[in-house]
């Protein structure tokens, strides 16, 4: 029986819900370790508050306010607004979660949207077979180096033998 | 099982006997108020919900076969209508929206806070450990805090809680053990504080 055994079984020590074997080396060990004694008898004392939280009271309306939300009782039905607004508790959830798709949705399409389309100078879209025929001519454009010249050089490395 | 007096009075509030209802909630509503207020933590939540479990109750009479006892019928729609409301107050938090009652509860948490020098040591003392522990109470996980809060503050047995939340006794007594030891583990820094 150590210190740690009674630091981690406070709950059970208190409560008394240790096998009487143990519980008498507790108390011989409590006799004998003021520290521990003391950690006990703090425990204890906290524990004890449960039979002491503070307890409520219905308010004087509660009955009152009560018999306001039960229209049947007067032979009145459900109004449809009342009905209604019982389920709202399950569309905001509902409501979020389509937004969140909803949103998911949309960015892939933007992005999708400008990742194939892209636009031209003049804010329009173009198709993405105009796009490849632009990269062609700026790629051709490349091939028009003179003979010999530093820019044959490097684009066609392999006609410098 | 149900006692012959509740099935009594079960059966007059499913013929719509106002007297047979009034009685069921003089009988119960301390009880069911109470459950309510520690599982939601102000008092305007809780008698909200608590009245939610009594117009169920005399709308759906007649669905309560009497397996288990009435209080534990009633414990029953107090937790799950209180666990609702707990978790549609986060969806709230959670996109910014802080509830009327939620603002008005802290403003009256606030109001009720007397003056420390008005109050003597003791009740001062007292006062600070009942705020320590159901301060505690509201970190532990859903399940394991309402399992303490019926074992603890209502003083149920480990039967009634298996029956109300509707999970085996081991998960029950598992649920209580846990609880506990989050509890012992949180208090033991705090005890030279108090």
């Amino acid at each position: 029986m150590d210190c740690n055994f009674i630091r981690k079984n406070l709950v059970d020590i208190v409560e008394r819900g240790l096998p009487r074997e143990t519980e008498k080396q507790i108390d011989a060990h409590l006799k004998s370790c003021t520290s521990c004694a003391g950690l006990v008898e703090r425990f204890a004392h906290m524990w004890q508050t449960w039979g002491r939280l503070e307890r409520i009271e219905p308010s004087s309306a509660f009955w009152f306010q009560l018999q306001r939300r039960i229209p049947e009782r007067e032979g009145k039905k459900v109004g449809i607004v009342p009905q209604l607004l019982g389920w709202a508790g399950w569309l905001r959830p509902a409501a979020a979660v389509a937004i969140l798709v909803l949103g998911i949705l949309v960015g892939n399409y933007l992005g999708n949207f400008l990742a194939w389309g892209g636009l031209n100078s003049s804010g329009q879209q173009q198709s993405s077979t105009q796009a490849e025929q632009l990269f062609d001519y700026y790629l051709g454009g490349l091939d028009d180096f003179p003979t010999g010249s530093v820019g044959e050089f490097y684009v066609n490395p392999g006609n410098n033998t | 099982m149900m006692r012959l007096d509740e099935q009594e009075l079960i059966q007059r509030i499913v013929a719509k006997d106002d007297a047979a209802f009034r009685t069921l909630v003089e009988l119960y509503q301390s009880s069911v108020l109470s459950a309510c207020y520690r599982i939601l933590g102000n008092q305007q939540d809780a008698e909200d919900v608590a009245q939610d479990v009594f117009v169920m109750v005399y709308r759906k009479a007649e669905s309560f076969r009497g397996e288990s006892g009435l209080s534990t019928w009633l414990y029953r729609i107090a937790v799950n209508l209180s666990l609702n409301r707990l978790r549609r107050r986060k969806w709230d938090r959670l996109f910014g929206i802080l509830t009327l009652s939620e603002a008005e509860s802290e403003e009256t948490i606030d109001r009720m806070e007397a003056p420390e020098q008005d109050r003597p040591d003791r009740q001062l003392e007292a006062n600070e450990r009942s705020r320590i522990l159901t301060d505690l109470l509201n970190t532990l996980p859903e399940k394991q805090r309402v399992a303490i809060i019926l074992h603890k503050i209502e003083g149920l047995s480990h039967q009634e809680i298996a029956e109300i939340l509707q999970i085996s006794l081991s998960s029950v007594e598992s649920l209580i053990h846990r609880a506990k030891r989050n509890l012992q583990k949180k208090l033991i820094p705090l005890l030279g504080r108090i």
